[in-house]
């Protein structure tokens, strides 16, 4: 439906110019949570010297909630705007208000605000899992590849994008000015829960993940079908029909949420929902232990299933990832990970075969299990234009417990590792290529250009070393600031490093598109990394 | 359907045609947009007219055409000749070309209707597009009522006709492209046409040029040109080569031609790749072209270091760059939606090896709000020169004046929705540079203006320039436009302040989209989207 859309409106601007732009529409980039801004002209490791910190956008009236403040931006470039063409940015916040920034020129274009809800949730003390306020980041529909046009709308066709409030709505806004009241708000998600992130698949059906079980909320997935509303070829006229929202539907997981700051991944049809259950028990695989479902994206029922060997015990805090959907030689394969450290590589059509235990591939565990190790936030993989290979990257936390080529010294804190993608023997796998040096807890990485960027969040472990859950101040006071570095896909060299640029923790996906690197650091401040331009 | 009488007429007008060199005597006349192939829009020969009566000014008359409009448009700019041999004795005329492919020609004296010659052609084939699945894809009909046309594809003639040398007798071809993309050469006495109509292969958005002999314009996928001197070459139409594109071809005046021949015009927002010679892709850039082996292929250009913040912005160089002689030197000057004021070397527009590097520019005169639409220099950049010999620029902008550009006499109510900005070109230090002289009063989008006698003639449109609602998004039906526009006020303003001397007012009372105004034998002419043609004067 939507690539009909965009070639209508292709057809119809086509006196216009041809407008390429790329897009960064989500948390990991895309519904598959590939962390990879495909296509990106603008940075290569020839360009990466060049790369600076462009700018800093403090977001003032920001309150923090927890250890949450600001959510991972979003991106989407080439809105053609009622005030002229913009590259927008939205990035959420703990206290209910979404900003539209100018990307180019960094300043805040409109705002928009869940608050006051539709439901009052009753305020309880923020606790490192459980912190209040909005906890998702707001999503656009589609891919972070390059696209004719962004957004913005036109011609029959609606430029919107989503945020879900502390009361479990879904509010649509407009891509041109943030106004989310005009299509009115759905319920999706148990008011007071922490959504770790939405997800909206190629069919338009929207999964919130709820994890940690806030205010007594059940951890579990939650999706609805939206049919946007259709309009007059006129501005100012009510809609020719209403928006519709199908009956939510949910999958809850009796025990842990879905583990990683993604929450789920799809497929690109838009069939299908993967993520990865820490903890709990179900009736199609049973016992969840950092298993991987798949699940029909617009009922939720349970497809299939991936569970690993064995694992060590669950610690409210765990580090975990998001599972990541790619396609390489014709054929669709999911990245997953565990709590023991491995990295997994699994057939889509069926992630544990037989057995429903038995990977393509897993590599080595790269962590020993303890506080606060394992994989964390989410994955990324891209091809190096050069050598056309494909390489897989995580953020690891804690000491590396497996070696890589060209170590750069010992990693204690974690890092950011990468894999080739190999099918050369007829059986895909993951081969070892190089690591990061030492980092502090990186969040997931992201690819972009030829480069691989992560960032130290500087956060202590949530759990004391007797797996206790810190208070937000322990962990505050324990924190340090982030500091971003960007690789080389292909070889790992460092090409930069933000220094002190960045002034607190950062608790944050990373975003990237367009040449810009994205950090949201927890003292309410948007980053901007990429090439100084000509205006 | 041809007959020997105009065999004969294009027989007389033969020698003329191919006489035509560099630039068309003005005489009183206004025979191209911008009065000449440099796209001056400077009447030399205004002599009734002047700064000390202009503010006389009332309207002489007012004709209502039948033009019905496509998108935004309806009439095209105005064109004038004087001593039109007629059964009445000479006469001055004016021919004004509409959307909806119909010539008009109006008694300048009384307005009244002189002929109308409307084109008949076969509609062009629809282009039949492949969607992503390698099929055709199915396309919605056009709406019924042509005024709810894409205002950026109005079909229909839209370009500004350009008129010949007259003949023994006196007659004059007038050289027009069809909707069809049919190359007319029509008398400008019956309006008849007088040679065989040429496939040119492409219409024209924007005015024609004349030179040489030949009819040039800026069509799909580059210049184009016909060969409308009578002999072997008869109807020759060439061609460009080696021209990816990159945007389409902008300039409301059409293309300039320089003193070498080279033509040049604006491209609009689109992709820059010039990696390959034979397929240079130059969106938002000023390109030359000259002709190479029987066909107009690219001989240099120049786009701005910025291009590709302008094109994220759609903030091309949309407007007709105007050229001139500075000191010896010719030189390009050459505006659009970023809103600075360039100045190029036509024999090295790019400067460097880049192409990005031009003689001159200043910072942004206008279009703080980096707007695509409502804001920027749209139409065409004019020059002139005084009495005393100090060359002016003038650039028509959209929106109002950037807070951070201060010119000395800044005149009221400040810009607000547009104006005019004047810029003197003057020496320092040995090199030529712009130096801010005046801008004009608020104007609801400041369009090109005329310089005719120390007098500059601009108008506000009133046009609605929303492209974009925060509701509906991106919608080209133009009738939202229409709603909203307001009405064209003409204004004569001191050229050497830019002081308000004279204004229409309210007289006229709709607005206009993409035409021209016109100042020749002490007559100013506009039109409006509801088909009036207006004639000011003493």
């Amino acid at each position: 439906m939507r690539k009909q859309a965009l070639w209508s409106l292709c057809v119809a601007a086509s006196s216009c110019a041809c407008l390429w732009a790329a897009n960064w529409p989500t948390v990991a980039g895309n519904p598959q949570r590939d962390g990879w801004a495909q296509q990106d002209t603008h940075l290569s490791p020839e360009t990466a010297s060049k790369i600076v910190l462009l700018y800093k956008h403090k977001f003032a009236a920001v309150k923090a909630a927890g250890l949450n403040s600001i959510t991972s931006t979003i991106d989407v470039a080439t809105v053609i705007g009622y005030t002229g063409f913009h590259e927008f940015l939205w990035t959420g916040s703990a206290s209910g208000t979404t900003f539209q920034n100018d990307a180019d020129l960094n300043y805040e274009f409109k705002t928009a605000t869940t608050v006051p809800g539709k439901e009052t949730v009753k305020a309880s003390a923020p606790t490192v899992l459980c912190p209040g306020g909005v906890t998702a980041a707001p999503v656009l529909a589609g891919l972070s590849s390059t696209s004719r046009f962004g957004g913005g709308g036109g011609f029959g066709r609606l430029g919107l994008l989503w945020n879900i409030g502390e009361d479990g709505y879904v509010y649509t806004m407009r891509q041109q000015d943030s106004n989310n009241s005009w299509v009115p708000p759905q319920k999706l998600a148990p008011a007071g829960a922490n959504v770790s992130a939405l997800n909206i698949s190629a069919k338009d059906t929207f999964i919130a993940a709820t994890i940690n079980g806030c205010n007594g909320t059940a951890n579990g997935l939650y999706a609805s079908t939206f049919t946007p509303p259709t309009i007059e070829n006129e501005p100012d006229k009510p809609f020719k029909t209403q928006p519709k929202w199908s009956e939510p539907v949910s999958f809850l997981t009796n025990g842990e949420g879905f583990a990683g700051a993604g929450g789920t991944a799809m497929d690109l049809k838009g069939d299908f929902v993967y993520g990865t259950v820490p903890t709990g028990k179900g009736d199609v695989a049973g016992n969840y232990s950092d298993t991987l479902l798949k699940l029909d994206a617009a009922t939720l029922t349970v497809k299939d299933y991936f569970t690993p060997a064995s694992e060590p015990a669950f610690h409210p805090g765990d580090p975990g990832v998001t599972p990541a959907v790619f396609t390489e030689g014709g054929k669709e394969y999911i990245l997953a990970g565990d709590r023991s450290g491995h990295v997994y590589l699994l057939d889509a059509s069926a992630p544990g075969g037989s057995d429903h235990h038995s990977p393509l591939f897993a590599s080595e565990a790269l962590v020993k299990p303890g506080s606060g190790a394992g994989i964390f936030g989410h994955f990324a993989t891209a091809v190096d234009e050069k050598t056309k290979t494909r390489y897989v990257l995580a953020s690891v936390h804690g000491p590396l417990a497996t070696t890589f080529p060209g170590s750069k010294g010992p990693i204690t804190h974690g890092a950011i590792v990468a894999f080739k993608f190999d099918a050369s023997s007829g059986r895909a796998k993951l081969v070892p290529a190089w690591t990061s040096g030492d980092m502090l807890a990186p969040v997931g990485p992201v690819s972009i250009g030829g480069l691989v960027a992560g960032v130290s969040s500087g956060l202590p472990s949530l759990t004391t070393a007797s797996g206790k859950l810190k208070s937000v101040a322990e962990v505050e006071k324990e924190a340090k600031p982030g500091k971003l570095t960007i690789f080389n896909l292909a070889t790992g060299a460092e090409v930069f490093n933000s220094g002190a640029s960045i002034t607190s923790f950062v608790n944050t996906p990373l975003a990237a598109a367009n040449g810009h690197i994205y950090v949201t650091a927890h003292d309410n401040t948007l980053l901007q990394f990429g090439i100084p331009e000509e205006r | 359907m041809f007959n020997t009488t105009k065999l004969k007429t294009l027989s007389a007008i033969a020698t003329v045609v191919l006489g035509c060199g560099m630039a068309v005597a003005q005489n009183g006349n206004w025979l191209m947009s911008g009065g000449d192939i440099e796209r001056s829009g400077w009447n030399k020969d205004e002599h009734i007219l002047s700064k000390t009566n202009v503010g006389k000014m009332k309207l002489l008359w007012k004709t209502k055409t039948d033009v019905y409009p496509q998108g935004l448009h309806t009439l095209m700019d105005p064109l004038v000749v004087q001593n039109v041999p007629t059964p009445e004795g000479p006469k001055e005329i004016v021919y004004i070309l509409g959307v909806g492919d119909t010539l008009y020609a109006f008694d300048a004296k009384s307005g009244k209707p002189f002929f109308e010659h409307h084109f008949k052609y076969k509609a062009p084939e629809v282009e039949v597009r492949m969607g992503p699945d390698g099929q055709p894809r199915q396309m919605p009909a056009p709406p019924k009522d042509t005024r709810h046309y894409n205002f950026l594809n109005p079909g229909g003639s839209t370009d500004v006709p350009v008129i010949g040398e007259p003949d023994a007798k006196g007659v004059r071809p007038i050289y027009v492209i069809d909707g069809g993309g049919n190359l007319h050469t029509l008398s400008n006495v019956t309006g008849e046409d007088i040679q065989e109509p040429i496939k040119g292969g492409s219409t024209s958005k924007f005015a024609l040029q004349l030179y040489k002999g030949s009819i040039i314009w800026a069509g799909r996928g580059g210049i184009f040109s016909a060969v409308v001197a009578p002999g072997p070459d008869y109807g020759k139409v060439t061609t460009s080569k080696g021209f990816g594109g990159g945007g389409g071809l902008w300039g409301r005046r059409g293309p300039v031609i320089t003193s070498d021949g080279t033509v040049w015009t604006t491209t609009g927002d689109g992709p820059y790749n010039p990696s390959n010679p034979n397929n240079l892709v130059l969106g938002n850039s000023v390109v030359g072209f000259h002709l190479n082996e029987g066909h107009w292929e690219v001989k240099n250009w120049f786009t701005p270091p910025n291009w590709d913040w302008l094109r994220r912005r759609d903030l091309d160089p949309n407007n007709t760059p105007t050229a001139f002689n500075f000191k010896g030197k010719e030189y390009m000057a050459a505006s659009g939606k970023e809103c600075r004021l360039y100045l190029l070397d036509p024999q090295n527009p790019g400067g460097t090896a880049d192409h990005h590097e031009p003689f001159i520019k200043t910072n942004y005169i206008c279009n703080e709000a980096v707007d695509f639409a409502s804001a920027g220099s749209w139409g065409a950049v004019s020059s002139w020169e005084d009495k005393a010999g100090t060359r002016w620029v003038l650039v028509p902008f959209w929106g109002p004046k950037h807070s951070q550009f201060h010119f000395p006499i800044e005149n009221t109510p400040a810009t607000k929705e547009g104006g005019v900005a004047a810029f003197k070109l003057v020496e320092e230090n040995g090199k030529p540079t712009y130096k801010p002289a005046w801008v004009s009063r608020d104007m609801f989008r400041g369009e090109p203006p005329i310089i005719a006698n120390g007098v500059v003639y601009t108008w506000g449109s009133g046009d609605d320039t929303q492209q974009v609602w925060p509701d509906i998004g991106l919608n080209f039906d133009s009738t939202n436009r229409a709603a909203l526009s307001n009405h064209v006020t003409v204004y004569a303003l001191d050229a050497e302040t830019g002081k308000e001397l004279w204004s229409s007012k309210d007289t006229i009372t709709s607005f206009n989209h993409f035409t021209g105004i016109t100042v020749a034998n002490g007559k100013v002419y506009m039109s409006s989207y509801d088909g009036n043609v207006y004639c000011f004067g003493l």
